[in-house]
């Protein structure tokens, strides 16, 4: 009850809060059009789709084998591979090479799978700085706060917000709300910090398991220089983002960010298949690879839900979602938001605790459409909204199946059931329905709140029907 | 330890779905582009990208660092190991040329707060995106092209190719992957404010791609 209380709260004050609106409305609008310059060819696009769509499909089908294989040539790239089943796993892991080589400062580039895993806080406590380092995070952890867009992190907040919450950190440089100039300062602060790094910890945005290469996708630079500059690069990836094949990377990285950020390429594409070599003259000197479950092999079981793990992470679902869109991203309280958040995050966390995410959905379809690896997230949510309710109790795959049946709500739908298949039963139903209309309640509920609540007419569409003289069929 | 490697992949393994592979029908893009078209769309893309781009026969390169480098303000420039040779004593003696001769560590400092700008080679460039590819080496290390303030790239025009999947197929990059394989399009840049655009976030402020006819 605690969470339904608090999603409700959370999206009261989303709702109310105008300048939230402003941004997110427009921040949407914006990537909508620069994707969509980018897709002038529908049956192309759907071709593309296509194409990338089965790239992933092939890769979570044959996940344990391209993983092994995966593992196999980066361990002979000299990467060394570790393992984590959940996020607390996965924290300590990168915490003991940390505590290893006694590093005590690090430099992060944009990965939202250590957000999931809340590695910043967990160094935090155990002494470690960690810095964000992509130019949107940056502002958000000044701000002490979480991002609210999976590619577009800082999307929430207006210039002057962020100015202020800069000018508050570093009074050394002038108060400025101009872009070029808070950058530049921001570049300035950071620079020192990549070359003094002892470590620097980055995403994945796809694995190649032929080649055993790690690849990044960015524009700002502070991913590369993060998997650079200091002398250890630690990656940490969901198992889901190996890809069987080197040829399969140009058509993923096209699609990717067209879909993103309306971009046909990003500024760089890097691709990373070993540390430093004997001879070479930078580069970090180990690099580590962790490997996160965190849930995920439970979704790879689940055949009804499997296609969850295709997902490339561009962002494109949310942008296109219109709850998101009111919303913003911090009122689905999970770390992805939007339709690929309501799906993934209840089979993740559980119906019980997160079932009420599903009903973030108006069922419009667009997320579906502009997936561009063809995730039927429509289908998958109504699925979810299925399981929370009608489900079966003993299934293991997603924990809480039929936790969200409420008795009366589920007697309603008996009654509603048994009315509209007996003829007989529906006539009188609806004769009482439109004699007595004067006592149908004046408010629905949560239902009723933004909306004007409907009333039964005085006659049925029936005896409309009758009295312009149409005959009973 | 590696008690969760097990334990993830008997799970993976536990997929009861039939794994068939699909086959994947990727039309191979080509646009049958002369030499002139490439580079005609590779100066375009770039420059819509905000990079810089001239196109100068060998002959002219020399001249044109001569020219171009003092009226940029660049007094210094890091120059790979294997094109110093060639380049460093035609270069007006106001320009100190640098070497990246030792490894990152011993002259860290000077590479991020006092090198001016960059002259690299690539291993080619992607007409349709617009993108230079670099594969770092010994000589070019891969600092080279990101910390430096400008960074200059040369592109032999035989090197240009169509698409990144040209370029990979081509060169055969999966049987000898590079320690490190670049793709750049671009000065570095961010849209994280307001989705302003702003330049020089954390790599070079600008790139400058010479391409280069024989």
């Amino acid at each position: 009850m605690q969470q339904i209380k608090s999603l409700e709260n959370r999206i009261d004050e989303a709702l109310s809060n105008e300048q939230l609106h402003t941004n997110f409305r427009s921040a949407m609008s914006f990537l909508m059009e620069k994707r969509r310059d980018q897709f002038p060819d529908e049956k192309q696009l759907n071709n593309e789709r296509e194409v990338a769509s089965s790239i992933r499909s092939n890769s979570v089908t044959q996940l344990p084998e391209l993983l092994i294989k995966l593992e196999e040539n980066l361990e002979k790239n000299n990467i060394k591979v570790h393992w984590a089943e959940t996020d607390l796993e996965a924290n300590n892991i990168v915490y003991q090479i940390l505590k290893d080589a006694n590093a005590k400062t690090v430099v992060k580039g944009k990965s939202m799978v250590t957000e999931e895993i809340e590695l910043n806080e967990f160094l935090d406590n155990k002494g470690i700085e960690i810095l964000e380092t992509d130019l949107g995070e940056f502002l958000v952890q000044l701000a002490n706060e979480k991002p609210s867009h999976i590619v577009m992190p800082a999307i929430h907040k207006n210039r002057k917000e962020i100015s202020k919450a800069f000018f508050d950190h570093f009074p050394e440089f002038p108060y400025t709300e101009d872009v070029d100039l808070i950058t530049q300062q921001v570049r300035k602060i950071l620079r020192e910090r990549f070359r003094k790094a002892d470590a620097g910890i980055s995403g994945v945005n796809f694995a190649v398991a032929e080649t055993g290469t790690l690849c990044l996708v960015e524009n700002e630079g502070n991913g590369r220089m993060c998997t650079t500059a200091p002398p250890i690069h630690i990656a940490v990836t969901g198992i889901e983002k190996v890809v069987e094949k080197l040829s399969d990377i140009p058509p993923l990285l096209d699609i990717l960010t067209k879909s993103a950020t309306g971009q046909e390429i990003t500024t760089y594409f890097n691709m990373i298949s070993s540390p430093r070599r004997e001879g070479e003259k930078d580069g970090p000197k180990s690099m580590h690879l962790v490997l996160l479950d965190n849930g995920r092999s439970k979704i790879h079981q689940n055949n009804d839900m499997q296609e969850t793990l295709k997902c490339i992470r561009c962002g494109s679902c949310i942008n296109h979602c219109p709850v998101y869109t009111q919303l913003g991203g911090h009122a689905y309280g999970t770390v992805y938001p939007g339709p690929i958040g309501i799906t993934l995050e209840p089979q993740k966390q559980g119906i019980t605790q997160l079932g009420e995410l599903t009903s973030l959905c108006t069922m419009c379809g667009a997320c579906g459409e502009v997936c561009p690896v063809q995730i039927p997230l429509p289908k998958l949510i109504n699925k979810l909204r299925s399981e929370a309710v009608e489900g079966n109790n003993t299934n293991e795959l997603i924990e809480g199946t039929r936790s969200k049946r409420k008795p009366l709500e589920s007697l309603s739908w008996q009654v509603w059931k048994q009315v509209y298949s007996s003829p007989f039963i529906y006539s009188i139903f609806s004769k009482i329905a439109t004699k007595l209309n004067f006592i149908s309640p004046k408010k629905l509920g949560k239902w009723g709140k933004y909306r004007i609540t409907p009333r039964p007419s005085k006659q049925s569409l029936k005896e409309l029907a009758n009295q312009a003289g149409f005959d009973n069929e | 330890m590696n008690n969760s490697r097990e334990i993830i992949l008997e799970r993976l393994k536990n997929n009861t779905n039939e794994t068939s592979h699909i086959k994947v029908n990727v039309a191979k893009k080509t646009y049958h582009w002369s030499k002139e078209e490439m580079i005609a769309k590779l100066s375009e893309k770039l420059q819509s990208a905000r990079a810089e781009t001239c196109v100068l026969s060998d002959a002219e390169l020399i001249d044109w660092l001569n020219e171009e480098l003092p009226k940029r303000g660049i007094r210094n420039i890091l120059i790979g190991t294997s094109i110093a040779k060639q380049l460093s004593q035609y270069i007006n003696n106001e320009i100190e040329v640098l070497k990246y001769e030792d490894s990152y560590e011993s002259w860290s400092e000077k590479l991020f707060n006092e090198t001016d700008a960059s002259i690299t080679t690539t291993i080619g460039a992607i007409a349709e995106s617009g993108s230079i590819v670099l594969h770092p080496t010994p000589h070019e290390p891969r600092l080279m092209s990101l910390v430096p303030n400008i960074h200059i790239a040369l592109v032999y025009e035989d090197t240009i190719y169509e698409t990144f999947d040209q370029i990979i197929s081509t060169q055969h990059w999966s049987e000898n992957m590079p320690t490190n394989a670049l793709l750049i399009s671009g000065p570095s840049k961010t849209a994280d404010i307001e989705q302003v655009l702003a330049y020089g976030v954390h790599g070079p402020k600008e790139l400058i791609v010479l391409i280069l006819t024989s």
